[in-house]
């Protein structure tokens, strides 16, 4: 059952609501001191001669006034014009019209004045038949409040159902990517790079092969590839590898794609050979030196981890080689790591050495998956052993009982 | 009852400001205890046949700010309604929920439901009742919840909270705009459990099911982790022979998940689970001997009683090898004794 396709409720005809509506616009524009406001007329003249739509425009027209109704006032005149409005059979135009009024500020409520936009919004949004596209254009314009406001947050959490929008709205890819880079630039804006990132990628996703090398991929492609590298707890580079647009700066920046595989499997070494060979590029491309060096750093500890997990060890002195830090900084190199989230494991300070848990792998191959299938045998195995253990144990148990065998202590009864 | 429809939930209206307080228009979400949706359907199958849908009021907590409320508890309130009214038995409303309160002081009012998924202006003139000053919710915005009961559907929940409409006093207090909130079930582990038991009736002729023992359900649990293992190794093996495309974030996850998965020796087990199954038997002897000794204690002060003393002595004789039972059993006896020759003299 869909959910009720109504949620406004309020009872009287269209012309009686109009006529008020066009009475407090005309009072609030008294208020405002211009006296020679007079919707109300011109609505009622409309209105006599039926022409609904005509009566809409001037109330529409004249509804930025609202913007400076008292706040409590403001949202129950706005759901009423939007009531109003929707009895019309060109809704889409007049919600076009509010949204852009609501997306300039509110000038009477500078305090909730975005939240008081965001709430006639989001009512906006959610009288749109959810496969109506014309969401798409009232997203925008919240996504216009959520920038002037800074409140990302509230939005983040609301956006999983973005992709399920996307197909019911039947966007093509490039109003997708208009929307998730919009997403994106907002999220940078309000401090949220982990979103700014993830949208970007989104973005880039939606680039079709054909054009992954064209002029307008290039820019999107290298700003997601600065955006993780210098991200200070994004490690994992193979789905910006995967990207036809990434893969396509391989002919147009190749000095930025070979930094990127660097970062995709290699260690320090290797680094620090292409900071040889491009000396000062780092530099002058605005790169953070330290951060990278420092996220090349950890790399190569993860990775160090992963080869040794057959033995599950590494000796402090080989992680202050692979590193170059003098081996004192071992441990804190080594908790750094643990707490990227890349490895775990118990540090031994009496035999100099790092025990391993558990490790994350840089590139995941066929031989990670296999050691995957591998453990999932060796569990299902040792779960159907404990299940034939436990079986046994029941029957044995059934058994028993019923030979009367005196399995619980029955012998200590009560003598009457 | 999880297939969420598609809304934006950005802000509330602006409440009411406290005092010495922002106003605030926060969205707010909404969690829903499923015994409050049992009573609320239960309520529901009893209504008169005539009426299509029935109200209760809901109860629960609310956090500090608001942002957040927890429907615990509900009961019903009588209403009729006919085409041009509707009348709340607005006393009733009071009287229950000042008993309610008195005995679960912890618990508000939050809002009411109905047990229909549709709103209509009626809705609108009972949400306004809830949201009133007074007895109302005040100043924080009445949730109502509409739980949809038609038979042979599923069951859909939703919850709203109101904002105002017209700019009238007059329309204004007769109508209302329902805005859609995010909710979210919960079920406890054993609430969980607890249901599963319930629902493993429903498909059965005399609709009862037994309860299981602890080895049945570690069975029932282990043979569901089984399956769960074939479902994820035959992800993984159609990875290996290049059937499926592989996703490396899972993989990363599977890894991660997997380092902890225990290796353990059959043999190990056995012995273990023998181990156990020995200490439980020693802990249900243990158990078994007490409350015998219990029920020994108690029959023998009644037998004194019932009896007198002389003949306590061959009721519980052969019996025992617990000396310091029988010692106590003689200082009663003792005891006993004094007081009757007391009464005697």
């Amino acid at each position: 059952m869909p959910a009720p396709a109504n949620t406004l409720l309020i009872e009287g005809s269209f012309d009686e609501l109009a006529d008020e509506l066009a009475v407090y616009i005309d009072n609030l524009k008294k208020a405002q001191g211009d006296e020679g406001s007079a919707v109300q007329s011109d609505v009622s003249k409309f209105l006599q001669e039926g022409k609904k739509d005509e009566a809409l425009k001037s109330l529409v027209g004249a509804s930025s006034v609202l913007n400076a109704a008292p706040e409590k006032e403001l949202i129950a005149a706005y759901n009423l014009l939007i009531h109003i409005s929707r009895q019309s059979e060109n809704v889409d135009m007049f919600l076009n019209r509010i949204c852009r009024n609501l997306s300039k500020p509110i000038t009477s409520s500078p305090a909730n004045g975005s939240g008081l936009a965001l709430s006639v919004l989001s009512t906006v949004f959610n009288i749109v038949p959810p496969s109506d596209d014309s969401r798409y254009h009232v997203l925008f314009a919240i996504l216009e409040v959520i920038r002037s406001s800074a409140n990302f947050e509230s939005l983040k959490p609301q956006l999983q159902q973005l992709d399920s929008w996307l197909v019911q709205w039947d966007m093509d890819e490039e109003e997708q990517r208009k929307l998730y880079l919009a997403i994106s630039e907002v999220a940078e804006e309000a401090g949220d790079s982990d979103s700014a990132y993830d949208y970007l990628i989104r973005g880039l996703r939606t680039i079709p092969t054909n054009e992954a090398s064209g002029n307008e991929a290039r820019p999107l492609a290298l700003r997601a590839l600065k955006a993780a590298l210098v991200h200070p707890s994004h490690f994992d580079f193979q789905d910006l590898t995967a990207l036809d647009a990434v893969q396509a700066l391989r002919k147009s920046d190749e000095t930025y794609f070979e930094l990127l595989e660097l970062f995709t499997s290699d260690v320090l070494e290797d680094y620090n050979d292409f900071k040889d060979e491009h000396d000062g590029w780092i530099e002058q491309e605005g790169l953070d030196g330290a951060v990278l060096n420092r996220k090349m750093r950890l790399l190569t500890l993860a990775s160090l981890a992963a080869h040794a997990h057959q033995t599950r060890t590494l000796p402090y002195a080989q992680i202050a080689k692979a590193l170059q830090i003098p081996s004192e900084d071992v441990e804190m190199w080594v908790i750094d790591v643990i707490r990227a989230g890349l490895i775990e494991g118990k540090l031994s300070q009496l035999n100099q050495t790092f025990l391993i848990h558990r490790c994350t792998y840089r590139v995941f191959g066929e031989a990670q998956w296999r050691e995957v299938a591998g453990r999932l045998d060796m569990w299902r195995s040792s779960l159907e052993a404990v299940l034939g253990v436990i079986r046994r144990e029941k029957q044995q148990f059934i058994v028993e009982s019923a030979s009367g065998k005196p399995e619980k202590p029955k012998d200590v009864g009560i003598v009457d | 009852m999880d297939d969420k429809d598609s809304f934006l939930h950005l802000a509330r209206p602006l409440g009411p400001a406290q005092v010495g307080a922002q106003p605030v228009t926060a969205p707010l979400s909404v969690t829903i205890q499923p015994q409050a949706i049992f009573s609320i359907l239960d309520h529901s199958l009893r209504r008169n046949p005539d009426q299509d849908r029935v109200i209760g009021t809901l109860l629960g907590t609310r956090s500090e700010d608001g942002t957040e409320v927890e429907i615990r508890n509900c009961y019903a309130v009588p209403h009729t309604e006919t085409a041009e009214q509707v009348e709340v038995d607005m006393e009733f409303q009071k009287t229950m929920l000042s008993l309610h309160l008195r005995a679960n002081p912890r618990e508000v009012l939050v809002g009411w439901y109905a047990t229909s998924a549709e709103l209509n202006t009626f809705s609108a003139l009972i949400q306004n009742f809830y949201g009133q000053q007074g007895d109302g919710t005040w100043p924080h915005p009445a949730v109502h919840l509409t739980v949809s009961t038609e038979p042979g559907r599923e069951i859909e929940a939703r919850t709203y909270i109101s904002a105002p409409i017209g700019v009238t006093a007059e329309r204004a207090d007769e109508s209302c705009l329902f805005i859609p909130v995010p909710y979210e079930i919960k079920y406890g582990e054993a609430d969980k459990s607890g249901l599963e038991l319930i629902a493993a009736a429903k498909d059965s002729e005399d609709r009862s099911v037994g309860v299981m023992g602890d080895v049945e359900s570690l069975e029932r649990a282990i043979e569901q982790v089984l399956e769960m293992l074939a479902r994820v190794s035959n992800y993984v093996n159609e990875v290996i022979d290049e059937e499926a495309s592989p996703s490396n974030a899972l993989g990363q996850f599977l890894m991660n998940a997997l380092s902890l998965a225990p290796k353990v020796d059959p043999a190990d087990i056995e012995r273990d689970f023998n181990n156990h199954i020995q200490d439980v038997l020693v802990v249900s002897y243990l158990a078994n001997t007490i409350r015998t000794q219990i029920d020994l204690s108690n029959r023998l002060a009644t037998a004194a009683l019932t009896l007198g003393p002389e003949s306590t002595g061959g009721a519980t004789g052969g019996e025992g090898g617990q000396k310091d039972r029988q010692d106590r059993r003689g200082d009663r006896n003792k005891g006993r004794q004094q007081q009757n020759r007391s009464a005697e003299s």
